[in-house]
């Protein structure tokens, strides 16, 4: 807390200002026999004593104002601290609520909530304002030391024991037909295990409520959902008994894919792949003659000599070519500009060799980066790539064990789904940017019903970067609805982590503190201590 | 005793009084007359009796006759005195009592005390030069120009003891007795270099070094801008830094006096100002008795 009313003390300063120069006129002069035996009259010696007594006088003036100002507990930037006001905002999502406590702020709709708080306590500390409703476990050190960190007002606001958090979420196959299993990965980090209300809400609407416990530590809440054909938006959100909203509510998106008709070219009946799209949204065909021509929405050729295929599927036609021979793969030597674009690709990806992707975990919000070539090239050939439509693995689907993997049918949902790229929806966490690949010009609305046109990066390509504020964005073309991108903050944020050193440092400067008192104390002392030195001088 | 003390006998206003106080209170605690012994001129012998002060006996011509004899001086001799008075500025200082107000009033005790003794007394007051001269008479009505001349002096000027007393020197044709008041604030080089000049010319020299208390200890403890009285200079002084270094040099400059005037055989005798009178008579006495 400071206390500006102290500021006025201010007015004493010209007191020892006036008795300087009165006590300069009445300084005693004493008249001597001789001044032979002190010192030889000397100019400089006189002037040393105005100056000793002018830096006495500013030595003391010195200590009065370092007193006031450590009763005021000012806090003041000082040249070798960090120069700017800072003020350190909580984006955590409880911020964003409004009616259950007065004291949160809204950090993201300035006119609304917190922000009147704010404002109060910048009032009163102009440098060094922490906006928070202190829900880590740092801010509970920072509390215990609160006498230290007077920039901080958090006296009315009140701790919690725990947090309980939406850390995850994954959306199993969003196919028309079949329940689509949205799995919540939830953190309670209480000491003991809380019952809480768990709402599900879908395109606005609450589809499921019901009260859970959850255990101490990580739960897994499933539920299995039947919709309608194509994007859907949706969030969980957890209350407690008492009605506080955590960290707890999770934003997603989903497309539910139509029943898609695949084409499966292959010498032999090709059982792996038919028991992996059956039973399924898929409806399967088994085409063992190359020359048949069969409408359908992908083609999946595994096996297959590769002379013996009728390429006029071609380009226009989207599938899967699956080679038995995983050695080199017809367009290793023919594509090598396409290299140069394998820029954004992790060399850490977990597709980077098949001994890898065999042992990994397909999650189904996998973000599998949308792109002419999706992943990994060893030695300049394409382990896994996509030429216009068509997806060439170097892995057979029925020749090899990777069919026999649990991660098969995700894997094999996906590369299907990616084919199909019907599904605009996107999931990403707060200040990333979104490429959407879309053949209209997108606009894209916030969840404060704000639209922004994404910058174009060429060709049906966009990049759209505002994404500051939690919640769903609605990618339209104006018309209609074409899907969603589902928002989320940092999960580690939902983790009661002890706050970082450097937030302290942002708050208290490079040296670790701005406290005015305990700073202008110092300086008091010094300043007496310094005055006192002279005046024995 | 206690009537002789400087500050007590300040308070009496007429010189001439205080003179005669001093001197008749310090008689009184002689018990002894002190008309006799004091003169310069010797008069006769006479045997000695039991009972007799043996510093008066004539050794010398116990020497030649074996047999103890007095020197007995006539008590009527006229001795020529001159009584030097340092009225400059730096005199001016004291409390209770001033070193020139001490000085005054010593100088008219020994003016008593010599026209008295039927000696002729002068007197001269000086700062940087002369500025009264009496001629030495030995009339008892001498006294009262004595007194009325160190009533009206007044400090006033710097002083200038070496150009005082070789102008003195020059102007003194009778020897006599020469007997100085002053603080001698000066390079002690050039002073002890005046006296020595008169000293050479066959007078006798008789120093009152005067000062106050509080130049010999400097127990000052308020810093204050200190003035010499004499050039008005100002200088900036916290005494209790100084007071060491102070001591120090007013110690050396005391005893470089010491050393000279007692290698040029002048008596000196360091007063401060509230050293009664008669101690100062006294010490004025033996050292004439030793001298003699």
């Amino acid at each position: 807390m400071s206390f500006p009313q102290f500021l006025f003390l201010l007015l004493l300063i010209p007191i020892p200002i006036i008795f300087h120069f009165i006590s300069k006129k009445l300084l005693h002069k004493k008249d001597f026999p001789s001044l032979l035996f002190i010192l030889r009259s000397d100019r400089r010696l006189l002037r040393w004593f105005l100056i000793r007594r002018l830096l006495l006088l500013l030595l003391r003036v010195g200590v009065i104002i370092s007193l006031i100002f450590a009763a005021s507990n000012l806090l003041i930037p000082f040249p070798f601290f960090d120069p700017y006001n800072k003020i350190i905002l909580d984006q955590s999502l409880s911020m964003e609520k409004l009616e259950v406590s007065s004291y949160m702020a809204d950090i993201v709709i300035p006119n609304r909530g917190g922000v009147s708080f704010i404002h109060n306590v910048l009032k009163k500390h102009p440098i060094g304002v922490l906006v928070s409703d202190a829900q880590r476990n740092g801010f509970k050190e920072l509390l215990k030391n609160g006498k230290r960190y007077p920039g901080i007002n958090l006296d009315k606001i009140s701790l919690l024991k725990g947090n309980i958090g939406i850390i995850d979420h994954q959306i199993g196959a969003p196919f028309i037909g079949e329940y689509t299993d949205i799995m919540f990965t939830i953190l309670n980090q209480y000491k003991n295990s809380k019952s809480v209300y768990i709402s599900l809400y879908i395109d606005d609407i609450v589809i499921r409520q019901k009260e859970v416990t959850l255990n101490q530590g990580i739960n897994e809440i499933k539920f299995s959902l039947s919709l309608d054909e194509g994007p859907h938006k949706g969030y969980l959100v957890i209350n407690d008994k008492d009605g506080f909203q955590f960290d707890n509510i999770r934003y997603f998106s989903l497309f539910i894919n139509p029943l898609t008709k695949v084409i499966i070219y292959s010498l032999r009946h090709p059982e792996r792949l038919l028991a992996a799209l059956n039973p399924s949204f898929f409806h399967v065909n088994w085409v063992k003659t190359p020359q048949e021509e069969i409408e359908g929405d992908i083609f999946i050729i595994d096996g297959f000599p590769l002379d013996m295929i009728s390429w006029n599927i071609g380009d226009s036609v989207p599938g899967i070519v699956c080679f038995s021979n995983a050695g080199e793969s017809p367009y290793a030597n023919e594509i090598p500009y396409k290299l140069s674009k394998i820029t954004n690709i992790s060399s850490i990806s977990p597709f980077s060799d098949l001994k890898t992707l065999l042992n990994i975990t397909i999650r189904y919000n996998s973000k599998l980066e949308m792109g002419r070539t999706l992943l990994y090239f060893r030695n300049g050939d394409a382990f896994l790539k996509k030429k216009k439509n068509l997806l060439f693995l170097p892995v057979s689907f029925e020749n090899s064990d990777f069919s026999l993997h649990p991660v098969f049918i995700p894997f094999l949902y996906k590369l299907v789904s990616l084919i199909l790229q019907k599904d605009f929806n996107k999931d990403i966490l707060m200040d990333q940017a979104v490429i959407l690949e879309t053949p209209f010009n997108p606009i894209i609305v916030s969840p404060d019903d704000r639209k922004y046109i994404p910058a174009s990066l060429g060709v049906d390509k966009y990049l759209f970067i505002h994404t500051g504020k939690s919640g769903i964005y609605e990618i339209s073309d104006g018309f209609r609805t074409w899907g969603y991108i589902s928002v989320n903050p940092d999960p580690t944020e939902t983790y009661l982590d002890t706050l970082k050193s450097e937030d302290i440092v942002i708050l208290f400067g490079k040296k670790g503190y701005n406290n005015g008192t305990t700073l202008f104390l110092v300086i008091g002392c010094l300043l007496f201590i310094l005055s006192a030195i002279l005046e024995r001088k | 005793m206690e009537l002789l003390k400087p500050e007590i006998i300040e308070k009496v206003g007429n010189l001439n009084l205080r003179a005669r106080l001093v001197v008749e209170g310090f008689l009184i605690g002689l018990h002894q007359s002190p008309y006799h012994g004091f003169s310069l001129e010797f008069r006769e012998h006479r045997p000695y009796y039991p009972g007799d002060p043996i510093s008066r006996i004539d050794w010398k011509l116990y020497g030649r006759t074996d047999r103890y004899y007095l020197r007995k001086y006539q008590a009527d001799t006229n001795l020529s005195a001159y009584l030097i008075l340092d009225k400059s500025k730096s005199m001016d200082y004291g409390k209770a009592i001033t070193k020139f107000h001490y000085a005054r009033t010593l100088a008219a005790s020994l003016a008593y005390l010599l026209l008295h003794q039927n000696d002729s007394v002068g007197l001269v007051i000086f700062d940087k030069e002369i500025s009264s001269l009496i001629p030495p008479k030995s009339k008892i009505n001498h006294l009262k120009l004595l007194l009325r001349e160190l009533t009206n002096a007044k400090p006033s000027q710097r002083t200038s003891i070496y150009d005082v007393i070789y102008n003195f020197a020059s102007q003194v044709k009778k020897r006599s007795l020469i007997i100085i008041f002053s603080d001698l604030i000066e390079d002690p080089d050039e002073v002890i270099k005046a006296f020595k000049l008169i000293k050479a010319r066959k007078n006798e020299v008789i120093i009152f070094h005067i000062l106050d208390l509080d130049e010999m200890e400097f127990k000052f403890r308020e810093q204050a801008l200190y003035r010499d009285m004499e050039d008005h200079s100002i200088i900036p002084v916290n005494p209790l830094n100084i007071r060491e270094l102070y001591l120090n040099r007013f110690n050396r400059f005391l005893e470089k006096y010491r050393e000279g005037f007692a290698y040029n055989k002048i008596d000196y005798s360091l007063i401060t100002t509230n050293t009664p009178y008669n101690n100062a008579l006294s010490a004025y006495l033996n050292k004439r008795k030793r001298l003699l």
